[in-house]
């Protein structure tokens, strides 16, 4: 067993050339990570404009009435698990063969697993949005796949956990907290999968099934997405800034109150209800000794920052990240706040909890994604620089704003209806308040999905325009701007 | 800036340790007195106890697993010179895209070499 802490003298070749560990001798599937990128922005495209339909239905406006296949709330679940599982998890995984390989030095198990997976992934997902598009939903929030799907999703997961764990648990020495994050995300994400989606269905119900069904959806945000996103931006931040993380102590502080902290948080989702009191009190604080979990992490990350502001205005990597880390801060400090009862009283059903979850959902993790993409995509493809960089400022820019403008909509719009059905205010003078913010919110949708075509634009543009003269993975020092500016 | 690395591994390590003790140790003791709670309502035999069982039992099988790993990783010197695998971590990267032509120019700053620990 190497040590993969001690600095190697030989490098093996990343994307391509000779004398490394696959069988062909490249230690990172370029073509893998490539894949998995451009289906993750085909589902992400769909997944917002599903989004956008079901939204018209808000406006009275909804333009496929009375087609049963097509009715709004199918379009809700596409957007939700579209989001989750064809975006977030296949650019993961895409990620995934980028930084496990480098990180250890070693390529996954199997390289045809690998292919298999991705194969079967998207597979998976298209079954996923035919059958809730049939209506064959399960009623578990996030879970909706359909129930044939559930076994075979789960394989899956598993058999991704075996094709990383196998490099990662041949390194020795202490890990890089990227390592610990992802080591504990590939057990959670199998476990909270398996609970979420066969308990309630198979063994429980009533309360105790609407527990299970409230670790299962904070669970998958807090032990499947956040570990890999966090891990993520502990490998790419410090690389893109050329230099270390502020300190590697304070991660491992992060780490750990996540491991201890985070999977008793989901019961906050059902406050108020016969869950016996002291467990949602206990779902309140481990809420809140979250958010000071989460501030180790942030200061760790500004503190790293210092000294480089100047990258947030000449990297869009690091702009991406830094805008999502922001955005965290600001929906784990709304959690914080948001899971005590005073707080519950007034918004619970209403939409600031829509606005919170798109802001964690896309602010975050989709802003982490986008800027990981921006960054990686022309090296994955083989090219030597992006067809546009203004593309880019575009992109940014539209997204950013139009998301503020989606969360505070949501927000102003949650506290109104919150106090509006406090006060017992009839419900058509609640649905006419709430009308100019869900027309405020499709408006600033479209801006965003606008914005993303911009993007997968300017992806297509890449991929048909010239080749980079050096092979797939290598891009010259001159050239590198292009995708990292750094 | 040779002189400026002992004050930031003092920085650091105050900073750590402030949210070692003013956040995780509160956040534990409120963790424990849930646990006697939780204990004595299991015990209680009243119908609260049957259905939040299940819940609190799947969070206290990932806990141990944690606590397992926790108490592995701090056996086999996964703390020990704790900074190490961050400069570890770039450095191989370094290399790596270096071996892909991508040169690291600025790398070589005083962010890098003020930080390092001291083994």
């Amino acid at each position: 067993m190497a040590d993969t802490t001690a600095t190697p003298t030989t490098m093996p070749a990343v994307g391509g050339g000779s004398g490394g560990q696959g069988g062909d001798g490249k230690l990172v599937e370029t073509t893998l990570v490539k894949w998995h990128f451009l289906m993750g922005i085909a589902f992400l495209l769909v997944s917002m404009l599903a989004g956008l339909l079901y939204s018209m239905q808000f406006l009275q406006h909804y333009p496929l009435k009375g087609i049963a296949i097509f009715s709004p709330g199918r379009w809700r679940f596409v957007h939700t698990n579209g989001v989750a599982y064809g975006f977030i998890a296949n650019v993961f995984l895409g990620m995934l063969h980028w930084v496990v390989p480098r990180l250890t030095l070693r390529p996954v198990a199997s390289r045809a697993l690998s292919y298999f997976i991705f194969f079967t992934w998207q597979g998976v997902l298209v079954a996923t949005v035919v059958g809730l598009l049939l209506g064959e939903a399960q009623a578990l929030e996030w879970g909706e796949t359909p129930v044939w799907i559930d076994p075979v999703a789960l394989l899956g997961l598993i058999l991704v956990a075996i094709n990383f764990f196998v490099p990662m648990m041949k390194t020795t020495g202490p890990m890089y907290v990227t390592m610990w994050y992802f080591m504990a995300a590939f057990v959670w994400t199998v476990l909270v999968y398996a609970m979420g989606n066969f308990l309630p269905e198979y063994h429980m119900n009533g309360v105790a099934a609407g527990a299970i069904g409230g670790l299962f959806i904070h669970d998958l945000v807090g032990l499947f997405v956040t570990p890999l996103g966090w891990g993520m931006m502990y490998y790419f931040v410090p690389i893109i800034l050329r230099k270390p993380i502020w300190s590697h102590g304070l991660s491992l502080v992060g780490f750990w109150g996540l491991a201890f902290f985070y999977p008793l948080n989901g019961i906050h989702h059902f406050l108020y209800t016969p869950i016996p009191m002291f467990l949602q009190y206990g779902a309140v604080i481990s809420t809140i000794a979250v958010e000071l979990v989460v501030t180790t992490v942030i200061v760790n990350f500004f503190m790293t920052l210092r000294g480089s502001g100047d990258q947030l205005r000449t990297s869009i990597p690091i702009r991406w990240f830094y805008t999502g880390m922001v955005f965290y801060f600001t929906t784990c400090l709304q959690c914080a706040f948001q899971t005590t009862l005073t707080f519950q009283k007034i918004i619970h059903f209403t939409d600031w909890v829509v606005g919170h979850a798109h802001l964690v959902m896309f602010g975050v993790f989709g802003f982490w994604l986008l800027g990981l993409m921006v960054y990686l995509l022309p090296r994955v493809m083989g090219r030597d620089r992006w067809y546009s960089e203004s593309l880019h400022e575009w992109h940014y820019w539209i997204t950013a704003i139009s998301m503020l403008i989606m969360f505070f909509d949501l927000t102003i719009a949650g506290l109104i209806q919150g106090y509006m059905w406090r006060d017992l205010a009839p419900w058509e003078e609640t649905l006419r308040a709430s009308a100019p913010f869900w027309l405020v919110r499709s408006i600033s949708g479209t801006a965003m999905i606008f914005a993303q075509f911009i993007f997968a634009y300017n992806v297509l543009m890449t991929l048909i325009g010239k080749r980079a003269k050096q092979p797939a993975g290598e891009v010259s020092p001159a050239s590198q701007e292009g995708y990292a500016t750094a | 800036m040779p002189a400026a690395a002992p004050d930031k591994d003092r920085a650091q390590r105050i900073t750590l340790i402030v949210f070692l003790v003013v956040f995780l140790l509160p956040a534990a003791v409120g963790f424990a007195i849930k646990l006697y709670e939780f204990m004595a309502v299991a015990n209680g035999a009243t119908s609260e106890g049957t259905f939040m069982l299940v819940p609190v039992l799947n969070y206290f099988i990932v806990f141990m697993g944690m606590l397992c790993m926790l108490a592995w990783a701090t056996t086999n010197g996964m703390f020990r010179d704790i900074e190490k695998p961050k400069f570890d971590m770039l450095e191989r990267e370094r290399q790596l895209d270096e071996s892909e032509g991508v040169l690291w120019d600025v790398f070589s700053s005083d962010n890098h070499s003020s930080n390092k620990s001291t083994d």
